[in-house]
């Protein structure tokens, strides 16, 4: 997807809580029409960097743009009522004491809500039969349809979701995932996701920031991210590599699971992705099965070389594999970065 | 909660018979007056038409109206100003202003009384500035003025705990649909007290239509006032009956809408609720909250507590002998110590019939005290009175029927403080102890009691402080040559005697803080 004008950029945002740094630096610039994704464990910044641009909170330091109005810094604040920024609640934050139709009716003038806005709003998210419930009567996922309903009424410049689908069971979140993102492609809305579920970031955003105690460490594309990530810790953060440490000369990086070619010198890590290895069996193979776990869709086989080092790899699960089968591998796809230490 | 209930075990015979007994006594009032009632020989309408009945009610109902409306803007103003607000100091401001709870509304009328009369403390001292005499303050003014004061704190506990609880993501999801601050209170925050503020301002409702104290002292007429001065001018008893009953049906109205809006919490959706920082305020709104909250403590609090102490120094110093007050303290003392104890054992057996054993009889139970809470002292007393007077002359004026009158009407505090403890009792806890052997009873011994003591602790510690400012019910039942301090306060300050008032109020306010100390100090239901 292409993307041709800025709407939002934050620079320098920082916040700290007393002597604790919650957020340091923190950079971003968002498309028009584009899904960010933000993606973090919890405590690593994420939900106060939402909140910041929203207005919730307010930066130590730093400033934020929108359309290249400044929006926040040292001078200016314009307080959240009147940014035109729409969020969705990790907890949806519907009002309990109102019904799903005067929810969604909030944020729009009495004009807007004869207009036809408020039934176009409603019919958009098939909220029709659900119109005249109090919001404790609704599943969770009515609730974040209902959320989401009211966030876009108004037409906000942009929408923020705070772990939107976090609160919802695995099957459910996944369906309304596709949902979520099919609406907010349709009705061409910018969109910010903060997470901690790689898949969702992964699956659904057009670029990801991945932000680790308080510092944004890689922004780009899924593919990028999970193809070349810059360290370890993003290469942790999607996906769960193999990590093996070595040391490159000329190039080449010797490993207890081979030789491979390096883009640095010097001491590194090398991250090999459980899918990356293949893995067939051998009779007189150098690697022993430990230990096989069966999802379904495919299976984690964990190996170990003669010294004992234990690995994972992924295959798909038409082949048995039981503990002390020997096996051969074969690597398609490695990533080295600069060791940590 | 309870996981399950002991359906299928049957009560034992002595909590059942205890309890139809306890039952029988406790709707004896209520059933006494309505068999008055229906047994009037004379026409209803001759009661509208000799006695100014409908004045009275209007009275009660304006008044009723007008100090809920003021508690309620007072009440919601403190509490936001002391939750929301960035002002310094939150917890001692709010403490301030909720301290006037402990003043009975007879003290607090007596000390506006007796400074704001035409040649009053306020005349004497503000006499260098040339005011000379002022009209002084009475009748429903001055109702409204000292019950507001001293009930709005009703209205600061329990809608401050329910604001604190709010989760304002709620809030900052309005703020990101573009309504400012203040559309904030308006639309979202007040809307969502929605309970707590109708529960508060009927708890309001129920002490003002009951308050006997500050409107006979403000010389304003309600049905209370009225009910006594039939009740001294002992012409004929239908009167007293008939505003009694009146008054009895007004708060069983009060406390049955009451009931409908139980606080409960299942407005809250999920997790743990975000608090908010506390909103700065601007140099002009600052001087605005300060001034309000200086206003209210001071009216409320210090003026009182000031006036008490200016009677008591001068009272002193002029070598106005300060008469015995030692009658009244020994009276106040026992007769409360005696209602505190058997409140709790009267309440024990209740308690646990309705917890652990889920029976029809066990719910009716609940469901009558929790009905009875809230019930006119004075209608009460009433009607103990004709009882005693042509159904039991045996205990006419007698300890016992004054003892008897009290826990009717403070029992259900001690069931309460009870029940909450009671949560604590799992049935497994008692199936275990079952299974271990125990009986019954030993079971209740071992592991019930020493679960729940504290909460009957702290519900007898209610009942006395209850019983020891209470007004109305002493004054009709008393036995001769019994005094308590409530009784002297009230008849010094009718004398306009308000040095020996203030010495009485002074030592009840004195006596009384210690078990309110403990009682907001340690959480005793755990």
């Amino acid at each position: 997807m292409v993307f041709d004008s800025l709407i939002l950029r934050a620079r320098d945002l920082s916040k700290s809580y007393g002597s604790e740094s919650v957020l340091t630096n923190f950079n971003i610039d968002i498309w028009e029409g584009s899904i960010f994704g933000i993606l973090g464990t919890s405590g690593s910044g994420k939900t106060t960097a939402l909140r910041m641009l929203a207005g919730f909170e307010i930066p130590d330091s730093g400033s934020i743009e929108m359309y290249d109005n400044v929006i926040f810094n040292e001078e200016i604040n314009i307080p959240p009522e009147k940014r035109n920024i729409g969020m969705v609640f990790q907890d949806y934050a519907l009002f309990p004491h109102l019904n799903v139709e005067k929810n969604i009716a909030f944020g729009l003038s009495k004009a807007d809500q004869n207009s036809g806005r408020l039934q176009e709003v409603i019919a958009m998210c098939n909220l029709n039969k659900y119109k005249n419930k109090i919001p404790q009567e609704l599943s969770g996922g009515q609730q974040q349809r209902v959320a989401l309903a009211r966030a876009l009424a108004p037409k906000p410049e942009m929408i923020l979701l705070d772990e939107p689908f976090t609160s919802l069971d695995a099957q459910m979140a996944r369906v309304l995932r596709d949902e979520v993102v099919s609406l907010l492609r349709e009705t061409k809305t910018t969109a910010i996701i903060v997470t901690h579920d790689q898949e969702e970031a992964l699956s659904v955003c057009d670029i990801v920031s991945v932000l680790e105690n308080g510092n944004v460490i890689q922004s780009a594309t899924p593919q990028e991210i999970y193809l070349n990530p810059i360290s370890q810790s993003v290469a942790n953060s999607v996906g769960d590599p193999n990590i093996l440490k070595g040391f490159s000369v000329d190039g080449r990086v010797e490993t207890s699971l081979g030789s491979f070619v390096s883009a640095y010198e010097g001491a590194l890590d090398v991250a090999i992705r459980p899918e990356c290895i293949e893995v067939s069996l051998n009779s007189t193979g150098p690697y022993t099965v430990k230990e096989c776990i069966f999802y379904g869709h495919d299976q984690v086989i964990s190996f170990q070389n003669n010294k004992g080092e234990l690995f994972r790899a992924r295959s798909l699960p038409s082949i048995i594999y039981e503990p002390g089968d020997k096996i051969c591998i074969e690597i398609s796809e490695v990533t080295t970065f600069p060791s940590n230490k | 909660m309870n996981q399950y209930s002991l359906k299928d075990v049957k009560t034992p015979k002595i909590l059942f018979f205890s309890n139809i007994i306890i039952l029988f006594v406790f709707l004896m009032p209520i059933g006494y007056l309505v068999y008055r009632f229906i047994n009037f020989s004379r026409s209803y309408t001759s009661f509208f038409n000799s006695w100014n009945v409908l004045d009275l009610l209007g009275n009660t109902f304006f008044l009723f109206l007008t100090v809920v409306v003021l508690s309620l803007i007072i009440g919601l103003a403190v509490s936001i100003i002391t939750v929301r607000f960035d002002i310094y100091r939150p917890k001692i401001f709010f403490t301030l202003s909720v301290l006037p709870l402990v003043i009975p509304s007879y003290i607090g009328a007596l000390t506006y009384v007796s400074a704001f009369s035409p040649k009053g403390l306020f005349v004497q001292i503000f006499s260098i500035f040339g005011v000379s005499e002022i009209s002084g303050i009475e009748g429903f003014f001055g109702s409204c003025v000292v019950l507001t004061l001293f009930t709005y704190p009703y209205v600061v506990l329990i809608c401050s705990s329910a604001l604190r609880n709010l989760d304002s993501t709620v809030e900052d999801a309005a703020r990101s649909l573009g309504k400012n601050k203040f559309q904030i209170y308006t639309q979202v925050v007040i809307p969502r007290l929605k309970k707590p503020i109708i529960f508060s301002s009927l708890l309001v409702g129920l002490y003002v239509i009951s308050d006997f104290g500050a409107v006979s002292l403000m010389r304003y007429s309600t049905l209370t006032k009225a009910i006594y001065s039939y009740y001294e001018l002992k012409i004929d008893g239908d009167p007293v009956i008939f505003y009694s009953s009146l008054l009895i049906v007004m708060a069983l109205l009060i406390s049955f809408v009451q009931r409908g809006t139980e606080l409960s919490n299942s407005s809250k959706i999920s997790g743990t609720p975000r608090i908010p920082e506390r909103s700065q305020l601007r140099l002009k709104s600052k001087f605005f909250v300060y001034l309000f909250l200086t206003v209210v403590i001071i009216l409320g609090l210090i003026l009182p507590i000031s006036v008490l102490s200016y009677w008591l120094v001068r009272g002193l110093m002029s070598g106005n002998s300060v008469r015995a007050v030692f009658g009244g303290v020994v009276g106040s003392l026992s007769t409360s110590l005696i209602a505190a104890i058997f409140s709790v054992i009267i309440a024990t057996p209740i308690i646990i019939m309705v917890a652990q054993y889920k029976s029809k009889f066990g719910n009716f139970l609940e469901r009558i005290m929790l009905a009875l809470y809230g019930l006119p002292h004075i209608a009460v007393g009433v009607s103990i009175l004709f009882i005693t007077i042509k159904i039991f002359p045996g205990i006419y004026q007698s300890f016992t029927a004054l003892i008897v009158s009290y826990l009717i009407v403070f029992l259900p505090q001690a069931i309460g403080a009870g029940q909450a403890s009671m949560e604590q009792v799992k049935f497994s806890y008692l199936d275990a102890s079952n299974g271990l052997g125990n009986s019954k009873f030993q079971t209740f011994y071992k592991i019930t009691l020493p679960l729940i003591y504290r909460g009957l602790f702290a519900g007898g510690a209610l009942v006395f402080l209850s019983t020891m400012k209470e007004l109305p019910q002493t004054l009709l039942l008393r036995p001769t040559g019994l005094n308590t301090m409530a009784v002297d306060i009230w008849s010094y300050a009718s004398e306009g005697l308000f040095t020996q008032a203030a010495f009485s109020s002074f030592i009840l306010l004195a006596i009384s803080a210690i078990p309110t100390y403990i009682l907001s100090t340690r959480n005793l239901t755990k």
